[in-house]
């Protein structure tokens, strides 16, 4: 068995009394397309923000392609890619400007930077647009921008913080479309999602978080442990389901 | 459709609106920011009583005087001062108070009528609004005690007024409200509105050198004001006073024209909120692909550090409050001159310091540039989240945005060396020579401390118009490290005159550039560990989620 890619021992994100995120075990294997689903508010940002940098762990270990994160985290964030929730985007620039940006931040020199950059605008289908501001993309424009800026060094890892949240059906499709070229290449990819039909499309692997702690991690096949289930109702199943409600709302529709 | 009425009229409609806002007051007054603010606004109602009631006094006397005595002049006083009142009052007061927008109500099956009429309420119950209307009554009762037969003139005119001042107030608000809804159309308002101030700022040495000119006579005065509305409004009082009854009524045929003008750009505009205009501005036309051209190269600096540096510099020169900080050093220069007399060989401050005006106008511009230096993450805004999860270091970063400033700093230099040039003589060398020691050791020294006030203290700044470009105490930081290093290197510069020797005070200068150096190296590399620790902070200031 390869050794696993992402590896979290313990980790633990307190904000004053409330535990975000409660020692958290996970191990992710190379070339697995991974989905950390969770309800809302049950830590998954939280996860996902340690796990790339943006935020510090309250304790325990990250370990990225084995190398400790907190240790040496520019060797790490040079062999990741990562669309955070805010998108992190310069609005006050163009999006080939901020690929060309982004790429030479990843220590692209600038001729690959802008061939790259040429490639990706036109996979993303923004290419047509080389006066605009990001400021004045959509919201599905500036999706695709910043998974082109977070791919443009070729990373080994991908981390994505609900991709497909905005964005509608032929971009979501382009989406899907890359990231499925990326796990054919090998690399490996860490999304979260509410879209449970998307994980079980694409996921070959899922972990749900609940109140801070894992509650089920393994294969869907694992998770399904022989039963003919669907990834709703194995969710469901493990975060519990809605309030009953019969009775109420009778006149609505 | 269970139990959902066919409609209702347009009465409950309002009253359902007026039952909202007075929920929205009650649930403001839960937080004690909103009991203070309600304190605020009851303690502003008192004191403004007062000015409205010396209003209200002053204009039942103004009308009856006016009429009584034939002094035709007091009409259009009273009535250009409840326009200005009516229409400036608004806008100033809009910077400061949360404006309900009634775009927020059209999602509910509202009828165009009271879409309208919901607008020109708003309009009317707005405290300048309620004021001058006080104003105008008592206005019209001193006219009518001075002179009851002219009723049938001024109450129709006075009316009209009113009803032109609440259209023409609606009708600016609903178009400003439209070219605000835009990028572009906003960063040009704001522009508009830096030059505005500005204008201000510079009207005293303008004035200044206008004292010999004839003053503007009160007659001319009235003349031009005539064909505008209060003037329009004024006369057809007038007229009615003198027994004009056929003038009185052309001219308030005029009012009604101005009201019908003001009214129909008004529903206009109104009419395209009501179906739902769409100003987003992601749906431009699409051009023929082309290949990305490659980033800058810069000499001297790496990859990463050029590609900071060009980032910076697109942010700077996309910015219109930053080219403000090109145009006011040029402007001041060309004022000083204007000021002290601008011939070239002239007496006066040009005349005989001229020499000193190059160093001034630096030591200027050092001051309105390097306060950025004390806010250097502020535009990047939701790009912070970017550069912490690049393979860069924070020095690398900061040694990008230090080099941005000091080539702004530079062609700021240059751009000063040509104005004055052109204003006075061209800087020598032993005038240029200690400027750029002195320019260098500021920003060593500003860089050194600013760098780490730019972790500790990060504030959010929009592109555009904005007087808050750093925190409260970063700013005042940095005006001391100014007050402070400028004193030096002005006291370098009295030395170097004093003997007659520039070059003393360019050498003084260089050899504190130096000196200071090693602080700007040890703040660097404080940087990396500050920025770690300080990366939840960074975060949530400056990133906005929508």
């Amino acid at each position: 068995m390869a050794a696993p890619v992402i590896e979290l021992d313990a980790l633990t994100r307190r904000f004053g009394d409330l535990v975000a995120v409660d020692s958290i075990d996970l191990r992710v294997e190379p070339g697995q397309f991974f989905g950390f689903l969770g309800p809302n508010g049950a830590g998954k940002s939280t996860t996902i923000k340690m796990v790339t940098g943006l935020l510090a762990p309250t304790s325990g270990r990250i370990r990225i392609l084995g190398t400790d994160l907190v240790a040496d985290p520019v060797a790490v964030k040079r062999q990741i890619g990562v669309v955070p929730e805010g998108l992190a985007l310069y609005g006050r620039l163009t999006g080939a400007e901020f690929l060309n940006f982004a790429g030479r931040l990843y220590g692209l020199d600038r001729e690959t930077t802008a061939r790259r950059a040429s490639e990706l605008l036109e996979f993303m289908r923004l290419a047509d647009r080389p006066d605009t501001l990001i400021t004045d993309y959509s919201h599905g424009m500036q999706k695709k921008l910043a998974m082109a800026a977070a791919v443009i060094h070729g990373p080994r890892i991908l981390f994505l913080d609900e991709p497909f949240e905005g964005v509608d059906a032929i971009a979501a499709g382009t989406l899907k479309a890359m990231l499925q070229r990326m796990i054919a290449n090998g690399a490996t990819i860490f999304l979260t999602s509410h879209v449970l039909e998307i994980v079980e499309r694409l996921c070959s692997h899922v972990a749900i978080i609940d109140h801070g702690k894992l509650v089920a991690q393994g294969s869907l096949d694992e998770l399904r442990a022989g039963q003919q289930r669907n990834l709703e109702q194995i969710f469901l199943s493990v975060v519990g389901g809605p309030p009953e409600t019969a009775g109420e709302l009778s006149w609505l529709g | 459709m269970a139990g959902v009425d066919a409609g209702i009229g347009v009465q409950e409609q309002l009253r359902l609106i007026a039952q909202l806002r007075w929920q929205l007051f009650r649930n403001g007054l839960r937080s004690i920011r909103g009991r203070l603010e309600v304190v605020s606004r009851v303690l502003t109602v008192l004191t403004m009583s007062g000015v409205v009631t010396a209003g209200a006094i002053g204009s039942a006397i103004a009308g009856y005087v006016a009429l009584e005595t034939h002094r035709s002049w007091l009409l259009p006083l009273v009535l250009w001062a409840v326009a200005l009142v009516w229409q400036l009052y608004p806008i100033v007061g809009a910077t400061s108070t949360v404006q309900f927008d009634f775009r927020n109500l059209l999602r509910f099956p509202l009828r165009f009528s009271s879409f309208v009429l919901l607008t020109l309420a708003y309009g009317l119950a707005d405290p300048a609004a309620i004021a001058t209307l006080l104003w105008l009554t008592c206005f019209t009762i001193g006219m009518l005690v001075a002179s009851p037969v002219t009723a049938a003139a001024v109450l129709p005119v006075l009316v009209l007024f009113a009803a032109m001042n609440l259209l023409f107030g609606r009708m600016v608000l609903a178009w400003v409200d439209r070219w605000l809804a835009q990028r572009r159309s906003r960063e040009i308002l704001s522009v508009l509105f830096i030059l505005l101030i500005l204008a201000f700022q510079f009207s005293g040495p303008i004035l200044g050198d206008w004292k010999g000119a004839t003053p503007v006579s009160g007659a001319a005065l009235l003349q031009w004001q005539e064909p505008l509305p209060p003037g329009v409004a004024a006369a057809a009082l007038a007229s009615a006073a003198d027994g004009r009854w056929v003038g009185a009524v052309a001219f308030a045929l005029a009012e009604v024209a101005y009201g019908g003008l003001f009214g129909g750009l008004l529903l206009v505009r109104l009419r395209m909120q009501y179906r739902g205009e769409d100003l987003g501005e992601s749906n431009r036309a699409r051009v023929d692909a082309s290949p990305v051209a490659p980033g800058w190269r810069l000499p001297l600096l790496g990859e990463k550090t050029s590609a900071i540096v060009e980032k910076e510099l697109r942010y700077v020169f996309r910015n219109p409050s930053m080219l403000v900080v090109f145009a006011v050093p040029v402007l001041l220069v060309c004022l000083l001159g204007l000021s002290h007399g601008s011939s070239r060989h002239g007496a006066g401050l040009v005349g005989q310091y001229g020499q000193f005006m190059y160093p001034v106008a630096a030591a200027y511009v050092s001051l309105v540039l390097l306060n950025i230096i004390y806010n250097s993450f502020g535009y990047d805004g939701n790009g912070i989240e970017w550069l912490y999860m690049a393979p860069v270091r924070f020095r690398q970063v900061l040694v990008g945005k230090n080099v941005t400033v000091v080539l702004l700093m530079t062609m700021n230099l240059v751009i000063l060396w040509i104005a004055v040039g052109v204003v006075a003589t061209p800087p020598g060398a032993m005038v240029v020579l200690p400027t750029i020691a002195a320019v260098a050791f500021l920003l060593l020294v500003h860089f050194s401390i600013g760098n780490l006030m730019s972790l500790q203290l990060p504030r959010r700044v929009s592109i555009g118009f904005s007087r808050n470009r750093v925190a409260g105490v970063s700013g005042l930081a940095s005006l001391m490290v100014s007050a402070v290093s400028l004193a030096i290197c002005a006291a370098a510069f009295g030395v170097g005159f004093w003997l007659g020797r520039m070059w003393i005070a360019a050498a003084v200068l260089a050899v504190f550039a130096v000196v200071v150096s090693p602080a700007y190296r040890w703040s660097l590399r404080r940087c990396d560990d500050l920025a770690m620790k300080q990366r939840e902070v960074l975060v949530a200031e400056l990133v906005r989620r929508e």
